[in-house]
This record gives structure tokens, C-alpha cells and sequence, in this order.
């Protein structure tokens, strides 16, 4: 099975497989697409970041208020504490 | 033009709608050594409560605490040196707080300092709370606009890192 006629069946099938073979003729010239989709998928990217980056100044400005309303909360208990601890010392 | 002068009373009503009297310390301001300033008007603080978790028992609180509020004003300076600010620094402030719907519930004044607390009432409801603390190294003036509980305002001393103020020992 391993004869001679069997290594040049599979010699010529590779020789075949491998063979060069040319290009079709548009290969080498570029596709051009409508100019719209190029404009379109900028848009749609712009959309994107702008929402995205809106996004993320609305969190940072929602957690920078809630710092600063926690600080003016602190300030003021310390302080409410503090009018207290001296009512109750001149009390006694 | 009718139209915009009365937008333009509209927004200075509305600014001073805001915080109810003015905090002119700005003499000391440039002395301090740590200034701390929060402008909260009601429009932030409803934005800020929207950042509040209500899983956080912190956060719960001062959900709470802020129902009901118009704004929150601090202005707390610290200086290296005592005596900085001066008894004219003090009334220059109070001359604010003369309005009639103002009214003085608490003044303490001993070695520590001077503390004064303010109550705004219009129409026999409270509409906001005024704190004056002159310490030797520290002024500290609140408005908070609203109704607020001070006894709960009081309570969240010993959360969120507020210190509680131990009370001294005979």
C-alpha cells in the first residue's frame, strides 16, 4: 500500500495544494466604503465618550457633595456636642 | 425687559433665599491657617443624598437628619496663634443675626471661648439654625437653613470620625 504509486498520488496532491496561484485582479485595490459610515461610527464614538465622560464627571461631583455634606454635618454636631458638654458642666 | 428684571429679582431673591445671614469673617480668613468652607445649597444637598447609601448606617442618618433642609453653610477657620479673632470679629457677625426671626437660645462664654446658638423662626416654625463657636484657636460659624433636630444633629457625634466630646470629671 505504501508503494511508489501511493507517494506520487500524495506528492501531487501537495504539489497542488501548494501550488502559486495569482491573485485575483481587485485584490490589491482598496475598498472603498460610503463616506457616511466613516462620519457615522465618529459620531457614534463621540456620543459614546461625551455620555461616558458625563457620566463620570456626574458620579465625581455627586461624591465630592456628599464629602462635603458629611464634613459641614461633622462640624456642626462637634460643635451642637461640645454646647452641650458646656451647658451641662455649667448646670451642675 | 420686564422679563429679565424680574429674573434678575427672581435669582437675588433666590440667593438670598439661600443662607440666611451673611458670614463676613473675611479679615480672618487670610489669617488662618486651615480654612474649612462648605457652600451646600438645596439643590446639592438633594444631589448629595443621591450618593448616600442607605445600607450605610452613617449614610441613613444623614438621610435622615438632612429631610426637610434648604442649605448648609460652615465656615470653620483654625489659626496657629490664639486671639486671633476679636470680640468686633464676633459682633460684626451677630449684626447679622439681629434680623427679627432671629432669636439667641444658648450663649456660653467662659475660658474656652464663646458658643451661641441662633433659632430662625417664621410663622412660629423653625427655619433655620445658627452656630457660633470662638474658640481660642478656632472660629466656626453654621448656618444650616431648614428645619432641623438638634438633639439628632447632636447624636451623630461619635460617627463618622466626629470625636465626642467627653464630658470632664470633677
Amino acid at each position: 500500500m505504501d508503494g511508489p504509486e501511493e507517494m506520487d498520488w500524495l506528492e501531487a496532491e501537495l504539489k497542488r495544494a501548494l501550488a502559486r496561484e495569482m491573485p485575483p485582479r481587485d485584490f490589491a485595490v482598496p475598498r472603498r466604503r460610503p463616506a457616511w459610515r466613516a462620519w457615522a461610527a465618529a459620531a457614534a464614538a463621540l456620543v459614546v465618550l461625551s455620555a461616558g465622560s458625563g457620566i463620570g464627571y456626574r458620579q465625581y461631583r455627586g461624591r465630592e457633595a456628599k464629602r462635603e455634606l458629611k464634613l459641614a454635618l461633622n462640624i456642626a454636631a462637634a460643635k451642637t456636642n461640645r454646647i452641650q458638654t458646656q451647658l451641662r458642666e455649667f448646670s451642675r | 425687559m420686564k422679563l429679565i428684571l424680574a429674573a434678575a429679582l427672581a435669582g437675588c431673591l433666590c440667593g438670598l433665599g439661600a443662607q440666611q445671614f451673611p458670614m463676613k469673617i473675611d479679615r480672618l480668613a487670610a489669617q488662618a491657617s486651615d480654612k474649612i468652607d462648605v457652600s451646600l445649597s438645596g439643590s446639592l444637598l438633594q444631589f448629595a443624598a443621591k450618593f448616600l447609601d442607605d445600607n450605610d448606617p452613617d449614610d441613613a442618618k444623614v438621610r435622615k437628619l438632612i429631610v426637610g433642609l434648604e442649605g448648609i453653610y460652615v465656615k470653620s477657620y483654625s489659626f496657629k496663634n490664639a486671639n486671633v479673632w476679636t470680640e468686633a470679629d464676633l459682633e460684626a457677625i451677630r449684626r447679622g443675626l439681629r434680623a427679627p426671626e432671629w432669636s439667641r437660645i444658648v450663649n456660653v462664654s467662659g475660658e474656652d471661648g464663646t458658643s451661641e446658638i441662633y433659632v430662625r423662626m417664621v410663622e412660629k416654625k423653625p427655619t433655620g439654625v445658627a452656630i457660633l463657636c470662638a474658640e481660642p484657636k478656632e472660629l466656626t460659624i453654621v448656618n444650616i437653613a431648614g428645619s432641623i433636630d438638634l438633639a439628632s444633629l447632636s447624636e451623630l457625634s461619635g460617627h463618622f470620625n466626629i470625636p465626642k466630646i467627653p464630658e470632664k470629671k470633677e
